[in-house]
Protein backbone atom coordinates (compact mmCIF):
# COMPACT_ATOMS: atom_id res chain seq x y z
CA UNK A 1 0.00 0.00 0.00
CA UNK A 2 2.97 2.20 0.90
CA UNK A 3 4.39 1.63 -2.68
CA UNK A 4 1.25 2.41 -3.97
CA UNK A 5 0.75 5.60 -2.47
CA UNK A 6 4.46 6.91 -3.61
CA UNK A 7 4.24 5.69 -6.66
CA UNK A 8 0.58 7.75 -6.86
CA UNK A 9 2.54 10.85 -5.58
CA UNK A 10 5.54 10.68 -8.01
CA UNK A 11 2.80 10.48 -10.94
CA UNK A 12 0.48 13.07 -9.20
CA UNK A 13 4.05 15.84 -8.83
CA UNK A 14 5.34 14.96 -12.35
CA UNK A 15 2.23 15.68 -13.85
CA UNK A 16 1.23 19.41 -11.80
CA UNK A 17 5.40 19.83 -12.77
CA UNK A 18 4.95 19.11 -16.59
CA UNK A 19 1.13 20.46 -16.74
CA UNK A 20 2.61 23.86 -15.66
CA UNK A 21 5.31 23.77 -18.03
CA UNK A 22 3.19 24.10 -20.76
CA UNK A 23 1.63 20.12 -21.49
CA UNK A 24 -0.49 20.35 -24.99
CA UNK A 25 -1.48 16.54 -24.39
CA UNK A 26 -1.84 14.04 -21.65
CA UNK A 27 -2.06 10.48 -22.43
CA UNK A 28 -2.04 6.94 -20.96
CA UNK A 29 0.87 4.84 -21.93
CA UNK A 30 -0.14 1.38 -22.78
CA UNK A 31 2.56 -1.91 -23.47
CA UNK A 32 3.69 -5.10 -22.90
CA UNK A 33 6.32 -3.48 -20.70
CA UNK A 34 3.76 -1.69 -18.15
CA UNK A 35 1.42 1.23 -18.12
CA UNK A 36 1.62 5.05 -17.21
CA UNK A 37 0.94 8.40 -17.98
CA UNK A 38 2.55 10.61 -20.85
CA UNK A 39 2.40 14.37 -20.70
CA UNK A 40 3.44 15.79 -24.46
CA UNK A 41 4.80 19.69 -25.16
CA UNK A 42 5.23 21.47 -28.08
CA UNK A 43 8.55 22.92 -28.77
CA UNK A 44 8.34 24.85 -31.81
CA UNK A 45 7.07 23.05 -35.34
CA UNK A 46 7.41 19.40 -35.62
CA UNK A 47 9.54 19.58 -32.71
CA UNK A 48 8.04 17.93 -29.53
CA UNK A 49 9.31 16.85 -25.77
CA UNK A 50 7.33 13.70 -24.14
CA UNK A 51 7.20 12.51 -20.56
CA UNK A 52 6.09 9.03 -19.52
CA UNK A 53 5.84 7.60 -16.21
CA UNK A 54 5.26 4.68 -15.92
CA UNK A 55 4.73 1.16 -13.86
CA UNK A 56 7.14 -1.71 -15.32
CA UNK A 57 5.21 -5.01 -14.95
CA UNK A 58 8.23 -7.01 -15.76
CA UNK A 59 8.10 -10.20 -13.49
CA UNK A 60 4.56 -9.86 -12.75
CA UNK A 61 2.56 -11.91 -15.65
CA UNK A 62 4.80 -14.56 -15.07
CA UNK A 63 4.14 -14.59 -11.12
CA UNK A 64 8.07 -13.62 -10.91
CA UNK A 65 7.46 -10.88 -8.44
CA UNK A 66 3.92 -9.01 -7.18
CA UNK A 67 5.71 -5.42 -6.73
CA UNK A 68 5.57 -3.55 -9.98
CA UNK A 69 8.78 -1.42 -10.56
CA UNK A 70 8.35 2.67 -11.64
CA UNK A 71 9.62 4.03 -14.31
CA UNK A 72 10.52 7.62 -16.01
CA UNK A 73 11.25 8.66 -19.60
CA UNK A 74 11.87 12.28 -20.86
CA UNK A 75 11.93 12.30 -24.97
CA UNK A 76 12.39 15.49 -27.59
CA UNK A 77 10.88 13.97 -30.72
CA UNK A 78 11.23 15.49 -34.15
CA UNK A 79 8.65 14.78 -36.84
CA UNK A 80 10.15 13.58 -40.00
CA UNK A 81 7.51 12.38 -42.07
CA UNK A 82 4.17 13.30 -42.59
CA UNK A 83 1.28 11.49 -44.52
CA UNK A 84 -2.05 13.40 -44.50
CA UNK A 85 -5.22 11.45 -45.78
CA UNK A 86 -9.08 12.69 -45.45
CA UNK A 87 -9.40 10.74 -42.34
CA UNK A 88 -6.52 10.40 -40.56
CA UNK A 89 -3.13 11.96 -40.32
CA UNK A 90 0.07 10.02 -39.82
CA UNK A 91 3.04 11.53 -38.73
CA UNK A 92 6.72 9.86 -37.78
CA UNK A 93 9.05 10.99 -35.07
CA UNK A 94 12.11 9.89 -33.56
CA UNK A 95 13.99 11.15 -31.13
CA UNK A 96 16.53 10.85 -28.21
CA UNK A 97 15.96 10.56 -24.68
CA UNK A 98 16.68 9.77 -21.24
CA UNK A 99 15.39 7.09 -18.63
CA UNK A 100 15.73 6.43 -15.20
CA UNK A 101 13.69 3.88 -12.68
CA UNK A 102 13.76 1.44 -10.08
CA UNK A 103 13.08 -1.80 -11.85
CA UNK A 104 13.70 -5.35 -12.07
CA UNK A 105 15.77 -6.47 -14.80
CA UNK A 106 16.10 -9.67 -17.28
CA UNK A 107 19.07 -11.78 -15.49
CA UNK A 108 20.65 -13.96 -18.07
CA UNK A 109 20.33 -17.65 -16.51
CA UNK A 110 23.40 -20.15 -17.22
CA UNK A 111 21.42 -22.89 -18.62
CA UNK A 112 18.58 -23.73 -16.95
CA UNK A 113 19.82 -21.60 -14.07
CA UNK A 114 16.99 -21.47 -11.71
CA UNK A 115 18.45 -18.39 -9.31
CA UNK A 116 18.55 -16.33 -11.73
CA UNK A 117 15.24 -16.80 -13.43
CA UNK A 118 13.10 -16.08 -10.03
CA UNK A 119 15.50 -13.76 -7.96
CA UNK A 120 14.32 -10.73 -6.95
CA UNK A 121 16.80 -8.30 -8.25
CA UNK A 122 14.70 -4.68 -8.14
CA UNK A 123 17.81 -1.59 -8.94
CA UNK A 124 18.06 1.92 -10.15
CA UNK A 125 18.28 1.64 -14.19
CA UNK A 126 19.64 4.86 -15.74
CA UNK A 127 19.76 4.86 -19.63
CA UNK A 128 20.14 7.05 -22.82
CA UNK A 129 16.93 6.23 -24.88
CA UNK A 130 16.25 6.03 -28.55
CA UNK A 131 12.12 6.50 -29.82
CA UNK A 132 10.79 6.23 -33.19
CA UNK A 133 7.31 5.80 -33.54
CA UNK A 134 3.41 7.37 -35.62
CA UNK A 135 1.31 9.26 -34.24
CA UNK A 136 -2.17 8.98 -36.07
CA UNK A 137 -4.35 12.43 -35.64
CA UNK A 138 -7.72 12.09 -36.30
CA UNK A 139 -8.27 15.22 -36.45
CA UNK A 140 -10.62 15.25 -33.06
CA UNK A 141 -9.24 15.55 -28.96
CA UNK A 142 -8.05 12.13 -28.93
CA UNK A 143 -5.12 10.58 -31.12
CA UNK A 144 -2.89 7.33 -31.12
CA UNK A 145 0.56 6.92 -31.10
CA UNK A 146 2.27 3.93 -31.75
CA UNK A 147 6.18 4.06 -31.07
CA UNK A 148 9.20 1.41 -29.86
CA UNK A 149 11.69 2.64 -27.28
CA UNK A 150 15.09 1.31 -26.92
CA UNK A 151 17.08 1.85 -23.59
CA UNK A 152 20.88 1.87 -23.22
CA UNK A 153 22.14 1.42 -20.06
CA UNK A 154 22.96 0.22 -16.43
CA UNK A 155 20.90 -1.30 -13.61
CA UNK A 156 22.40 -0.98 -9.90
CA UNK A 157 21.01 -3.37 -7.80
CA UNK A 158 21.98 -5.62 -4.34
CA UNK A 159 24.30 -8.58 -4.50
CA UNK A 160 21.37 -11.07 -5.86
CA UNK A 161 23.50 -13.83 -3.75
CA UNK A 162 22.90 -11.92 -0.27
CA UNK A 163 26.89 -12.47 0.86
CA UNK A 164 27.84 -9.04 0.82
CA UNK A 165 26.82 -5.59 0.55
CA UNK A 166 28.42 -4.47 -2.41
CA UNK A 167 26.17 -3.52 -5.46
CA UNK A 168 25.99 -5.43 -8.60
CA UNK A 169 26.44 -3.73 -11.77
CA UNK A 170 25.40 -4.78 -15.55
CA UNK A 171 23.96 -3.56 -18.46
CA UNK A 172 20.09 -3.39 -18.28
CA UNK A 173 19.38 -5.96 -20.65
CA UNK A 174 15.54 -5.09 -20.59
CA UNK A 175 16.32 -1.87 -22.15
CA UNK A 176 17.36 -3.76 -25.41
CA UNK A 177 15.06 -7.51 -25.39
CA UNK A 178 11.75 -4.79 -24.92
CA UNK A 179 12.98 -2.70 -27.72
CA UNK A 180 10.55 -4.19 -29.89
CA UNK A 181 7.39 -4.51 -27.11
CA UNK A 182 4.72 -1.94 -28.69
CA UNK A 183 3.91 1.16 -26.78
CA UNK A 184 -0.04 2.47 -27.67
CA UNK A 185 -0.64 5.55 -25.63
CA UNK A 186 -3.74 7.47 -26.25
CA UNK A 187 -3.64 11.13 -26.57
CA UNK A 188 -6.26 14.20 -24.92
CA UNK A 189 -5.52 17.33 -26.16
CA UNK A 190 -5.72 19.77 -23.26
CA UNK A 191 -5.94 22.87 -25.26
CA UNK B 1 -35.26 -30.31 -50.37
CA UNK B 2 -36.94 -28.28 -52.44
CA UNK B 3 -38.90 -26.63 -49.15
CA UNK B 4 -34.74 -26.22 -48.16
CA UNK B 5 -33.75 -24.95 -50.87
CA UNK B 6 -36.59 -22.42 -50.84
CA UNK B 7 -36.03 -21.59 -47.46
CA UNK B 8 -31.82 -20.66 -48.15
CA UNK B 9 -33.28 -18.26 -51.47
CA UNK B 10 -35.14 -16.82 -49.09
CA UNK B 11 -33.03 -16.31 -46.64
CA UNK B 12 -30.68 -14.79 -49.36
CA UNK B 13 -33.10 -13.21 -51.03
CA UNK B 14 -34.26 -10.72 -48.19
CA UNK B 15 -32.05 -8.99 -47.04
CA UNK B 16 -31.27 -7.93 -50.71
CA UNK B 17 -34.90 -7.21 -51.58
CA UNK B 18 -35.25 -5.38 -47.98
CA UNK B 19 -31.89 -3.08 -49.22
CA UNK B 20 -32.28 -1.05 -46.39
CA UNK B 21 -29.96 -3.32 -44.06
CA UNK B 22 -26.11 -5.27 -44.34
CA UNK B 23 -24.40 -5.64 -41.26
CA UNK B 24 -21.15 -3.55 -40.97
CA UNK B 25 -17.95 -5.93 -39.97
CA UNK B 26 -16.12 -5.10 -37.27
CA UNK B 27 -13.11 -5.97 -35.46
CA UNK B 28 -11.88 -4.99 -31.79
CA UNK B 29 -8.65 -5.22 -29.75
CA UNK B 30 -9.25 -5.21 -25.85
CA UNK B 31 -6.49 -5.30 -22.48
CA UNK B 32 -7.08 -4.21 -19.11
CA UNK B 33 -6.54 -5.09 -15.78
CA UNK B 34 -9.25 -7.35 -13.23
CA UNK B 35 -9.27 -7.54 -9.73
CA UNK B 36 -11.03 -10.36 -8.29
CA UNK B 37 -12.12 -9.82 -4.92
CA UNK B 38 -13.90 -13.46 -4.26
CA UNK B 39 -13.67 -16.86 -4.26
CA UNK B 40 -16.69 -19.42 -3.04
CA UNK B 41 -16.09 -23.26 -3.94
CA UNK B 42 -17.47 -26.75 -3.58
CA UNK B 43 -15.67 -29.95 -3.33
CA UNK B 44 -17.02 -33.43 -2.61
CA UNK B 45 -14.22 -35.93 -2.65
CA UNK B 46 -13.10 -39.02 -0.81
CA UNK B 47 -10.00 -38.63 0.85
CA UNK B 48 -6.28 -40.88 1.34
CA UNK B 49 -7.98 -42.19 4.32
CA UNK B 50 -11.21 -43.57 2.89
CA UNK B 51 -14.34 -41.12 4.10
CA UNK B 52 -15.57 -38.44 2.33
CA UNK B 53 -14.96 -34.71 2.44
CA UNK B 54 -17.41 -32.18 1.86
CA UNK B 55 -16.44 -28.42 2.19
CA UNK B 56 -17.30 -25.10 0.64
CA UNK B 57 -14.65 -22.71 1.57
CA UNK B 58 -15.41 -18.92 1.02
CA UNK B 59 -11.98 -17.00 0.48
CA UNK B 60 -12.50 -13.03 0.71
CA UNK B 61 -9.04 -12.37 -0.96
CA UNK B 62 -7.95 -10.08 -3.69
CA UNK B 63 -5.62 -10.65 -6.32
CA UNK B 64 -4.92 -8.83 -9.55
CA UNK B 65 -4.66 -10.30 -13.23
CA UNK B 66 -4.76 -9.05 -16.40
CA UNK B 67 -6.99 -9.99 -20.11
CA UNK B 68 -5.80 -9.54 -23.56
CA UNK B 69 -8.46 -9.99 -26.10
CA UNK B 70 -9.10 -10.14 -30.34
CA UNK B 71 -12.38 -9.84 -31.27
CA UNK B 72 -14.63 -9.79 -34.93
CA UNK B 73 -18.23 -9.29 -35.00
CA UNK B 74 -21.07 -7.31 -37.22
CA UNK B 75 -23.03 -4.02 -36.18
CA UNK B 76 -26.57 -4.90 -36.28
CA UNK B 77 -28.26 -1.19 -36.70
CA UNK B 78 -27.10 1.82 -35.33
CA UNK B 79 -27.05 0.92 -31.44
CA UNK B 80 -26.27 -2.60 -31.02
CA UNK B 81 -22.57 -4.64 -31.97
CA UNK B 82 -22.64 -8.43 -31.90
CA UNK B 83 -18.98 -10.02 -31.44
CA UNK B 84 -16.77 -12.83 -30.45
CA UNK B 85 -13.57 -12.23 -28.50
CA UNK B 86 -11.22 -14.75 -27.21
CA UNK B 87 -7.39 -14.03 -26.09
CA UNK B 88 -6.17 -14.94 -22.42
CA UNK B 89 -7.38 -14.04 -19.15
CA UNK B 90 -6.11 -14.40 -15.98
CA UNK B 91 -8.70 -15.94 -13.24
CA UNK B 92 -6.64 -16.31 -10.19
CA UNK B 93 -3.14 -17.15 -8.34
CA UNK B 94 -1.16 -18.98 -11.46
CA UNK B 95 -4.68 -19.87 -13.32
CA UNK B 96 -5.11 -18.47 -17.27
CA UNK B 97 -7.29 -19.54 -19.55
CA UNK B 98 -8.63 -19.11 -23.07
CA UNK B 99 -11.77 -17.51 -22.96
CA UNK B 100 -14.18 -17.87 -26.34
CA UNK B 101 -17.14 -14.92 -25.77
CA UNK B 102 -19.96 -13.87 -27.15
CA UNK B 103 -20.31 -9.99 -26.52
CA UNK B 104 -23.05 -7.85 -26.54
CA UNK B 105 -22.96 -3.58 -26.94
CA UNK B 106 -25.32 -1.19 -27.02
CA UNK B 107 -24.88 2.46 -27.52
CA UNK B 108 -28.08 4.35 -26.27
CA UNK B 109 -26.63 7.04 -28.41
CA UNK B 110 -25.29 5.09 -31.92
CA UNK B 111 -22.02 3.14 -32.11
CA UNK B 112 -20.84 5.75 -33.93
CA UNK B 113 -21.31 8.48 -31.70
CA UNK B 114 -19.40 9.49 -28.02
CA UNK B 115 -21.23 8.38 -25.20
CA UNK B 116 -22.55 6.20 -23.17
CA UNK B 117 -21.88 2.11 -23.52
CA UNK B 118 -23.31 -1.22 -22.33
CA UNK B 119 -22.38 -3.85 -22.48
CA UNK B 120 -22.66 -7.90 -21.54
CA UNK B 121 -21.38 -11.19 -22.38
CA UNK B 122 -20.83 -14.85 -21.88
CA UNK B 123 -19.05 -17.87 -23.05
CA UNK B 124 -16.55 -20.66 -22.16
CA UNK B 125 -13.47 -20.84 -20.83
CA UNK B 126 -10.58 -22.87 -21.79
CA UNK B 127 -7.70 -23.34 -18.62
CA UNK B 128 -4.25 -23.73 -19.78
CA UNK B 129 -3.52 -25.98 -16.56
CA UNK B 130 -4.96 -28.65 -14.85
CA UNK B 131 -7.76 -29.42 -14.43
CA UNK B 132 -8.64 -28.53 -17.75
CA UNK B 133 -12.37 -28.92 -17.71
CA UNK B 134 -14.03 -26.04 -19.56
CA UNK B 135 -15.48 -23.54 -17.66
CA UNK B 136 -17.48 -20.56 -17.82
CA UNK B 137 -17.14 -16.90 -18.00
CA UNK B 138 -19.94 -13.99 -17.92
CA UNK B 139 -19.76 -10.44 -17.53
CA UNK B 140 -21.65 -7.16 -17.70
CA UNK B 141 -20.60 -3.57 -17.22
CA UNK B 142 -20.78 -0.33 -19.22
CA UNK B 143 -18.51 2.73 -19.97
CA UNK B 144 -17.71 5.46 -22.38
CA UNK B 145 -16.90 5.21 -26.27
CA UNK B 146 -15.07 8.12 -28.29
CA UNK B 147 -15.33 8.30 -31.68
CA UNK B 148 -11.81 8.20 -33.69
CA UNK B 149 -13.15 8.75 -36.87
CA UNK B 150 -15.29 7.26 -39.30
CA UNK B 151 -14.16 3.73 -38.79
CA UNK B 152 -12.11 3.78 -35.65
CA UNK B 153 -13.41 3.72 -31.19
CA UNK B 154 -11.71 3.19 -28.36
CA UNK B 155 -14.26 1.93 -25.34
CA UNK B 156 -12.98 2.29 -21.59
CA UNK B 157 -15.38 0.13 -19.65
CA UNK B 158 -15.53 -0.95 -16.12
CA UNK B 159 -17.70 -4.23 -15.63
CA UNK B 160 -18.26 -7.19 -13.51
CA UNK B 161 -16.91 -10.37 -13.96
CA UNK B 162 -17.93 -13.97 -13.16
CA UNK B 163 -16.03 -16.87 -13.92
CA UNK B 164 -17.28 -20.70 -12.77
CA UNK B 165 -14.06 -23.11 -12.56
CA UNK B 166 -12.63 -26.26 -11.69
CA UNK B 167 -10.06 -26.56 -8.96
CA UNK B 168 -7.11 -28.30 -8.08
CA UNK B 169 -8.39 -30.63 -4.96
CA UNK B 170 -5.38 -31.20 -2.64
CA UNK B 171 -5.84 -34.23 0.03
CA UNK B 172 -5.28 -33.04 3.41
CA UNK B 173 -3.07 -35.95 4.46
CA UNK B 174 -0.94 -36.48 1.54
CA UNK B 175 -1.08 -32.95 -0.19
CA UNK B 176 -1.24 -34.28 -3.34
CA UNK B 177 -3.93 -33.72 -6.22
CA UNK B 178 -7.05 -35.97 -5.82
CA UNK B 179 -7.07 -38.31 -8.63
CA UNK B 180 -10.22 -37.34 -10.57
CA UNK B 181 -11.90 -40.98 -10.04
CA UNK B 182 -12.46 -39.73 -6.08
CA UNK B 183 -14.39 -36.43 -6.60
CA UNK B 184 -18.02 -36.29 -7.03
CA UNK B 185 -18.20 -32.24 -7.24
CA UNK B 186 -15.50 -29.58 -8.34
CA UNK B 187 -16.10 -26.23 -8.56
CA UNK B 188 -15.33 -22.51 -7.72
CA UNK B 189 -16.76 -19.29 -8.81
CA UNK B 190 -14.75 -15.84 -9.01
CA UNK B 191 -16.08 -12.60 -8.56
CA UNK B 192 -14.16 -9.79 -10.12
CA UNK B 193 -14.56 -6.09 -10.90
CA UNK B 194 -12.56 -5.59 -14.93
CA UNK B 195 -11.37 -1.80 -15.66
CA UNK B 196 -10.62 -2.63 -19.65
CA UNK B 197 -9.63 -0.20 -22.65
CA UNK B 198 -10.55 -1.72 -26.62
CA UNK B 199 -9.77 -0.57 -29.93
CA UNK B 200 -12.75 -1.23 -32.13
CA UNK B 201 -11.95 -0.44 -36.41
Amino acid sequence: MRHLLLKLLAFGLISALTVNAGAQEAGFYNSPKGFGAQLRMPVSDGVSHCATAMVDIYGIPTSRCSSPGLRFNFSRMYEFSRIETPEVVYSFHAGPGISAGYVRDHVKGRGFDLTSLISENPGFMLALSGDIGCRFDFGGRISLNLSFLADIGFHVRRDEAGNSRAANLSVYNNGLIQTFYPQLTFLYRLK
Amino acid sequence: MRKLLLTISLALLLPQLAGAWTPRFSYGLEWGYTGTFLKTAQHNFICNEGYRIIENPTVLRYFSNGLVMAGAGADLGNNLNLSVYSGVQGIYSERLAIPLEMRVKWCPGGLHADGLLLMAGGGLSFPVKYPRETGFIAQAGGGYRIVLNRTMSVDLTARWNFTLDHENIIDPDTRRTVPRSLISSNTAEYQAVNLSIALNF
